[in-house]
């Protein structure tokens, strides 16, 4: 939800006053708020949890928590930039309640060397323009193999790659040093790559 | 890693920096080299790439109609602000 809305030359002078009033209260102001940036700010819960009532708690507590901070945004950011990532935020502290997934072991996802440095094995792979990755059924256990990462992965899978966060915004989200992102983030990546190619050995 | 011939375990540790096109000129011609030469790894190069695309698509399938968000939803949100 990053570069997508239109640019017009008046947008910047729009959302100074949309802040005014949302700052003076103005329940018409909060009101264009949420209609405007709730479709977008569920579409990022929903790929946070599957659970649709869940999306929808962290939806409500995501604005819950904007409410309470309009007086204190200065508008450094876009509206729905600083939204983005109170949804992200509400998301992820959900997640850290919630009971441990089936979660796949990423060790062992990875690919094995020799001592020299050689693959161990050939990674199988799968042919490239595969057609079957156009399928909306694999598409659909794509995501599920998403959702097999550890949580840890998953997150800074779903921040980086999905969301579009910088390694530092992400390293910032989730309190962990940048080169913590890059590496779970390589290793997510890898990890992913090998289940799906798992699933399309497992199809023929 | 200055040096000319990187290793398959090289190859895949630093594919991250490699796909990000964040590596300097001379670095980067030495992993187009490896590519050239060893088919496992310019299949795991394509293959690591596509897991990328996939991954942004399939997650993004179907996302935010205007009409998608329940009405009682927003209205439950005004509300909430209301009696915050
Ligand atoms: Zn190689």
């Amino acid at each position: 939800m990053s570069s997508d809305a239109p640019v017009r030359s008046d947008a910047p002078n729009a959302e100074a006053a949309l802040l005014v009033r949302l700052q003076a209260g103005d329940d018409a102001a909060f009101e264009e708020l949420v209609r405007e940036n709730a479709p977008r700010m569920l579409a990022v819960a929903r790929r946070f949890v599957a659970d649709e009532n869940e999306a929808q708690d962290i939806l409500q507590e995501a604005f819950l928590s904007a409410f309470r901070g309009i007086q204190r945004f200065e508008g450094g950011s876009k509206i729905s930039t600083w939204l983005h990532r109170i949804v992200v935020n509400a998301a992820l502290m959900r997640l850290r309640k919630k009971k441990r997934r089936r979660e796949v072991q990423v060790d062992e996802l990875l690919p094995g060397f020799l001592e020299d440095g050689h693959l161990a094995s050939i990674p199988k792979g799968w042919p490239a323009a595969d057609q079957r990755l156009e399928q909306e059924d694999t598409r659909a256990k794509i995501r599920g193999l998403i959702d097999e990462l550890p949580e840890s992965y998953r997150s800074v899978l779903l921040l980086r790659d999905i969301e579009e966060f910088s390694t530092q915004d992400a390293a910032h989200i989730l309190e962990i040093t940048p080169g913590a992102v890059k590496t779970r983030l390589h290793r997510a990546r890898q990890a992913l790559r090998a289940l799906i190619e798992q699933e399309l050995a497992n199809e023929t | 890693m200055g040096k000319a011939k990187l290793t398959c375990r090289e190859f895949v540790e630093f594919l991250d920096d490699y796909v990000a096109d964040e590596q300097s000129g001379d670095v980067r011609a030495t992993f187009e080299k490896h590519i050239a030469k060893c088919p496992p790894c310019a299949d795991y190069v394509r293959t690591y790439q596509e897991t990328i695309e996939l991954g942004k698509c399939v997650c993004r399938d179907g996302e935010g109609a205007p009409g998608d968000v329940p009405e009682q939803l927003i209205d439950a949100i005004l509300q909430a602000r209301r009696s915050q």
